[in-house]
């Protein structure tokens, strides 16, 4: 028998055993399965103990190889000039664990030191003002304890949703940069008058840091912030430079015909004298008669309403009419930047019915965006800008055929020469129009030393890509480089293809030759007709397709690239741009 | 021209107005003045010092960053990540010659190189989580669980809600 374990019991052959003996051995064998039990606890603390080793050991052996890791070497100056790029570019940090900065202080100790010593990284942030109840839910705070004892509890979540934020800030030291975003709930939506403390709560904060902000965006759905800032800002935010309203819903909508058409309160913040950036995302009717000091203004955003309830598409209830738009830019001598949604809406302001209008002088203009949401007037608007210095032109035209004239008000304008990049939205541009552009594009071209770039977008007027492509290609080869904006072009004709030398014109041309070479019978029969364009002959199968790439590749002097059909990158919802893929489906065969 | 030494004893011959895109060189000609000694930097290996120089000589010429471009772009804070295609294609390298880039540049103080190498690595942290960062660059959670949970605690307001 193995030493330790226990002799089997047989029952007696003389009958069962007495109480007492049965008892005494029941104790013994007690005894025995106690020292077993502490055994197996014994043994498992140590089996605990060398499990807990094991992991440390790994930890210390996972940290000692991680310290041959390049980022390591990385002294802290660089690292934190790193985390500053890190910054979300279109909107202000967002307070949650999983956004920067945050999210760089959770990976590890040194990072965390880091993050939390660089005051630069804590300068921007986006306030979201707690939401009262709303309206449709009074009747359950009717009771008027249970209301106080609620409106108790809310103001001290404000408070302590402002301690975190205000945590935050004190991080960034006594840096002058801070740059913030308001949002809050429509004033309709919950009881304005019980629960006016909150908004003020959170401008009362505001006004804490009033010399240290920089930037302020309110994101509302009405007026009621932007009055009680308005009404509060006369001695504060004396370095604002930078000034964003974006109001969504059009429940402000004044007609032009009303006699007291005011801003209220908020034209007292658009009057601030230090502003230099200024964007409006909002109805702008009677904007031309606030004070805004539109002469220091360098940066200027004015209308472009995305409707939050309509993603992705430009409320045309947002745009800024284009005779209110001339009045404007007439008095901005000193903008840089111009970006601007225009329409003519019934109620905005009467356009002069002259047949020019008076020119705008703008020498410091580099960059003018249009987005035309139908107007019979943005020729005349165009074509009264003298901008000598304008390097990028935009224009985006999201809903129809733009007005005759546009083309030639876009491009024919002797003061704006000095353009060298230009992005037209084309969709919607007869085949007319698209040559004037593309034959504008040689002409722009001309008077630039550096690379332009010139964004396309095809006319679904066009039916044939092939036409397209041929104009486009053959105009911008083989000296003109392009960014061609096509996605559906598949089919392409060559014409001079030895003197190719351009190398964004070559990636276009390879890729749209890869992606048809992937795609399948059907594609590979659009490459065989780009053979047959080539040479002539008429491929039927595969060898014959094989050895009209081989001529494309060696008539290119380009390699064709066999890589993996790559996903594409996500599209931009609210970029002009989006639609194009969607639209232009319909027609993709010759 | 000007004769660079590397840690690893390759010499490199550049023109000056190429190596004087890094301000560390361009103070130590300036100081030295016309000599035709060795300039030895001993933090830059050769294979690194090839790509470096192969950066200045496609960017001869350019106007080099002045102080006051950096303090308007400090005042911005929302420094933009775009990089140009010519460099984008350049700092293309696998992840130990990017920081070896990163280091040199910021030894040879050529501001512009060292933007270009930051905004590479900045674009690979943005959009990752804590363990896709530490995954990405080989970085250990030293985090106590304790220290996890105060971590949690402070955030309080920053959480998933």
């Amino acid at each position: 028998m193995p030493p330790g374990r226990q002799a089997p019991i047989y029952l007696p052959l003389g009958g069962f055993p007495s109480k007492a003996e049965i008892s005494r051995k029941v104790d013994e064998l007690s005894i025995g399965l106690g020292d077993i039990n502490h055994q197996i606890y014994q043994e498992s603390l140590s089996m605990e103990r060398l499990i807990e080793q094991r992991v440390e050991i790994s930890k210390k052996i996972k940290m000692l190889h991680s310290w041959h890791a390049p980022i390591h070497g990385i002294p802290n100056e660089v690292l934190c000039e790193i985390f500053s790029f890190c910054f979300p570019e279109d909107h202000d940090c967002v307070m949650s664990v999983d956004a920067f900065p945050l999210v760089l202080a959770r990976v590890c100790k040194r990072w965390r030191d880091l993050v939390f010593s660089h005051p630069l990284l804590w300068t921007s942030v986006h306030i979201p003002m707690l939401p009262p109840p709303p309206r449709s839910d009074s009747h359950m705070y009717e009771n008027s304890d249970e209301s106080l004892l609620f409106r108790e509890e809310l103001q001290l979540k404000v408070r302590s949703h402002l301690q975190f934020v205000s945590r935050w800030l004190s991080r960034s030291g006594s840096t002058h940069f801070l740059s913030t975003t308001l949002s809050c709930p429509p004033s309709a939506w919950y009881d304005a008058d019980k629960y006016s403390r909150i908004p003020q709560t959170y401008l009362e904060f505001l006004f804490l840091h009033g010399r240290r902000w920089r930037a302020i965006k309110v994101q509302s759905a009405d007026l009621t912030m932007t009055d009680l800032l308005g009404r509060l800002v006369t001695q504060q935010f004396v370095n604002l430079t930078k000034l964003e309203l974006e109001l969504a819903a059009p429940g402000f909508q004044r007609s032009s015909s009303d006699a007291n058409l005011s801003w209220g309160a908020t034209a007292n913040l658009l009057a601030r004298p230090g502003i230099r950036t200024l964007c409006l995302k909002c109805v702008l009717t009677g904007i031309s008669r606030t004070k805004v000091s539109w002469g220091s203004l360098t940066h200027l955003v004015l209308g472009i309403g995305v409707s939050r309830s309509w993603p992705g598409n430009y409320m045309p209830d947002g745009a800024i009419s284009v005779a209110e738009t001339h009045i404007i830019l007439a008095q901005s001598a000193n903008l840089v930047e111009c970006k601007l949604v225009l329409s003519e809406k019934e109620g905005n302001m009467q356009s002069p019915d002259e047949d020019d209008w008076d020119p705008i002088l703008l020498y410091s203009l580099v960059s003018l965006q249009v987005t035309d949401l139908g107007s019979k007037t943005i020729p005349k608007l165009l074509s009264s800008i003298r901008a000598p210095c304008l390097d990028r032109l935009e224009y985006y035209n999201t809903f129809r055929r733009p007005e005759p004239g546009v083309v030639a008000a876009l491009i024919g304008n002797p003061w704006t020469t000095a353009t060298r990049h230009l992005a037209l939205d084309t969709r919607y541009f007869e085949k007319k129009d698209l040559k004037k552009c593309l034959a504008a594009f040689g002409h722009i071209n001309s008077f630039a030393d550096e690379p332009t770039t010139f964004r396309f977008s095809r006319s679904p007027k066009i039916r044939k890509p092939l036409a397209t492509a041929n104009i486009l290609l053959a105009l911008l080869l083989p000296d003109k480089k392009g960014v061609v904006d096509c996605p559906q072009l598949r089919t392409i004709i060559l014409k001079n293809g030895k003197d190719v030398k351009d190398i964004t014109v070559l990636n276009f041309v390879k890729d749209r030759l890869t992606c048809s070479l992937q795609s399948g019978y059907s594609e590979c029969t659009k490459l065989q007709r780009v053979a047959a364009t080539l040479d002539h002959t008429s491929p039927t199968d595969a060898d014959v397709v094989s050895k009209a790439r081989e001529r494309l590749e060696a008539q290119l002097c380009l390699e064709l690239q066999y890589a993996p059909v790559t996903k594409p990158p996500p599209k931009n919802p609210y970029s002009p741009w989006a639609g194009i893929a969607r639209n232009d489906s319909e027609d993709h065969s010759l | 021209m000007v004769l660079l030494v590397t840690s690893d004893n390759e010499q490199f011959n550049a023109d000056k107005d190429v190596v004087e895109r890094s301000v560390l060189i361009k103070n130590m000609l300036e100081d030295v003045g016309e000599s035709d000694q060795p300039i030895p930097l001993p933090n830059v290996s050769s294979s690194v010092l090839k790509k470096v120089l192969e950066y200045c000589e496609h960017h001869r010429g350019e106007p080099l960053p002045s102080a006051d471009a950096d303090q308007s772009q400090d005042e911005t804070r929302k420094r933009t990540t775009d990089i140009s295609e010519w460099d984008q294609k350049f700092i293309t390298v696998d992840q130990e010659m990017l920081f070896e880039i990163i280091l040199a540049a910021n030894y040879l103080d050529i501001k512009s190189l060292l933007d270009v190498g930051c905004k590479t690595v900045a674009n690979m942290i943005k959009g990752k989580t804590p363990e896709e960062i530490r995954k990405l660059f080989n970085i250990v959670n030293d985090f106590t669980p304790e220290e996890e949970a105060q971590i949690k605690k402070e955030n309080e307001w920053a959480e998933d809600r």
